[in-house]
């Protein structure tokens, strides 16, 4: 062993994701056209969400008393909320929150989930047993609910809403990858590996993990999707991302709070950027599935991605 | 029974971790120097929060087997048994309804999408049935709402009135919630029947029945039907709760008294009792509705059965 084994290991981890299928296919644009569409709207997302501050005309958060409830025009492009506040830079800007909230919590629940996952399964036994019905007891719990009782627990802030959209989200990425690490266990290089001596933490971070992970990995859009929906959903309730920070939820609740009438558009565009982000998930995640996993290609009946997803 | 007694475990330790003391919240204060020491004292020791952790763990589960729900809300004081007496059925109706719509719906409509596979009543299915599960319900909901107030001048009844007392007006109110949470399971039960029945209609026994000569109404429903209900009644169970979930924020906007809007509302004023007792109802709404799921299997599939 050298000096520094775990350096070596994270490097060969990244370049066996880079090799994954899909990110070496061209062809998929023309295969999966859905699916390439569903990418085109998430880059624009992640370009609005970059340079949010080049992209919005006006000030998100700057209150103009003058201009209060204008109507789409030149001006204004999305109209005026009644604090004259810009609703298209307030939407520019709120694609920030959502991702920022949707991919953070993304992330971090699938790392929590797959080191989780892979050590159950390799481990087994009284650990594996435990720690499985505790994920079922999580589990049983609608997302949106659990989410919205963690916040309850932990108060209303940005990053409260992603850490319980992680606890949330967290049961499904450690059982999806306990069940692919639990056929990997299986495998004859496992035994070889072992045999050689490896010691557990090898074998489970570059023997099970890089192989466990494509489920995972075919999931990660539908989680978006989920923990994007359930940001929206909580700032909506008013227990999610607190003023004044833009989010789509809570312009939705302040435009419809009074103003469904009087200024629709108040609903209709963070109604249009929250559908429009949810749609080109769901489309990545299914053009993915078909490509990673030939087995649900889009014929066939049962949909695993879909489980206990937010609505 | 016993996933509904893990998930009691979690939401207990959840609503524990609360950070702050309980008692501050429940006499109202912002600050320690408000009350003294002794009256906290004394709400802490009603609340039962200086027992051992364990022991409170018991009292909690003992007053949910009895009837109790843990006492009362610590916002209205009004006894958690009577605050779910009165929402409980709310959401039990609700999510009735919207099962038997979505179901009624999109199981025939996807017969007929597998039946015309790749023309146009197929192509337009499909269309809707990507729509609806592209729009998050509650976003569809504000869309519905606008729609309706903007188009036809038309808004929805605001007070809730319960079937037997009054069953127009609970139509009324109940209408649009329903349509509006059927949408995004339809959607996928569609999506999945569509999906099982080409996938049946391939198979040999389809061609043998035809080559009976049945009538192909009989080949589809009592033949291919059939068999393709096994993988939408899974799907169906998996989707309650993503159903429950979207239950919870229509309640609210709908201004439906069920146990979702009274779980937003508790949670809002921290009324943790109450918050701990309705996500409990919640989860055990969906163990019920997904026992009922694995029960109808026997009657769709003769194979399976539960006596071993």
């Amino acid at each position: 062993m050298s000096v520094e084994p775990g350096q070596r290991y994270l490097r060969r981890g990244a370049k066996a994701f880079i090799r994954l299928p899909v990110l070496r296919s061209a062809h998929v644009l023309r295969r999966k056209p859905l699916g390439a569409a569903g990418l085109a709207v998430m880059l624009a997302l992640v370009v609005l969400a970059l340079f949010a501050d080049q992209i919005a005309t006006h000030d998100p958060l700057g209150q103009d008393i003058d201009n209060r409830l204008r109507a789409p025009g030149s001006d204004f492009f999305f109209g005026t909320d009644s604090f004259g506040r810009d609703t298209f830079s307030r939407v520019v800007h709120g694609a920030r929150v959502s991702l920022y909230v949707g991919v953070v919590s993304v992330a971090i629940a699938v790392a929590a989930g797959a080191v989780l996952g892979v050590a159950s399964a390799y481990f087994g036994g009284k650990l594996d047993l435990l720690f499985q019905r505790f994920v079922d007891g999580l589990m049983a719990f609608p997302t949106l609910v659990l989410a919205l009782v963690l916040a309850a627990a932990l108060g209303a802030a940005a990053n409260n809403v992603v850490l319980a959209i992680i606890i949330a989200v967290t049961p499904q990425t450690a059982r999806l990858t306990r069940s692919s690490a639990l056929s990997v266990r299986q495998e004859m290089y496992i035994d070889a590996a072992e045999a050689m001596g490896a010691q557990p933490w090898r074998v489970i971070v570059l023997h099970m993990l890089p192989n466990a992970l494509t489920p995972v990995v075919v999931l990660m859009p539908v989680l978006l999707e989920q923990a994007i929906i359930a940001e929206a959903a909580m700032s909506f309730l008013g227990l999610g991302v607190p003023p004044p920070e833009p989010s789509w939820g809570r312009m939705l609740q302040e435009g419809t709070d009074g103003y469904l009438e009087a200024a629709p558009w108040l609903t209709y565009f963070p109604a249009l950027a929250l559908t429009l982000t949810v749609f080109s998930a769901s489309m990545i995640g299914d053009a993915l599935r078909d490509i990673l996993d030939p087995r649900f290609a889009s014929r066939s009946a049962f949909r695993p991605a879909e489980v206990g997803r937010v609505r | 029974m016993p996933t509904l007694l893990l998930a009691s475990v979690v939401i207990f330790l959840i609503m524990r971790a609360v950070p702050g003391d309980v008692a501050l919240v429940v006499l109202g204060g912002s600050g320690e120097s408000t009350h003294d020491v002794e009256q906290i004292e004394r709400v802490r020791e009603e609340l039962g929060l200086n027992d051992p952790l364990v022991v409170q763990y018991g009292d909690w589960v003992w007053s949910l087997v009895n009837g109790d729900f843990g006492g009362r809300s610590l916002e209205s004081r009004e006894s958690i048994a009577s605050i779910v007496g009165r929402q409980f059925p709310v959401t039990l109706l609700l999510t009735f309804y919207a099962i038997i719509l979505s179901v009624v719906v999109s199981i025939p409509l996807g017969v007929i999408a597998a039946k015309t596979q790749d023309r146009w009543p197929d192509y337009l299915i499909r269309a809707v049935s990507v729509a609806g599960q592209s729009v998050p319900t509650f976003v569809l909901a504000l869309l519905v709402l606008l729609g309706l107030v903007v188009v036809i001048e038309w808004s929805p009844p605001i007070i809730y009135a319960d079937p037997w007392d009054d069953p127009i007006r609970h139509a009324r109110i109940v209408f649009l919630p329903t349509v509006v949470l059927a949408v995004g399971l339809g959607a996928a039960l569609l999506r999945i029947t569509r999906g099982a029945m080409l996938e049946v209609l391939g198979q040999d026994f389809i061609r043998t029945a035809r080559s009976k000569g049945l009538g192909e109404r009989v080949v589809l429903i009592r033949h291919g039907l059939r068999v393709a209900l096994l993988p939408v009644l899974t799907v169906s169970g998996l989707q309650v709760g993503a159903l429950l979930g979207g239950a919870v924020v229509l309640e609210s906007i709908f201004g439906l008294p069920g146990i979702g809007r009274g779980m937003v509302q508790a949670v809002t004023s921290r009324d943790y009792p109450v918050v701990q007792a309705l996500a409990m109802l919640i989860v055990f709404l969906v163990l019920a509705i997904n026992f009922f799921t694995d029960v109808l299997y026997v009657f769709i599939d003769p194979r399976i059965s539960y006596r071993s």
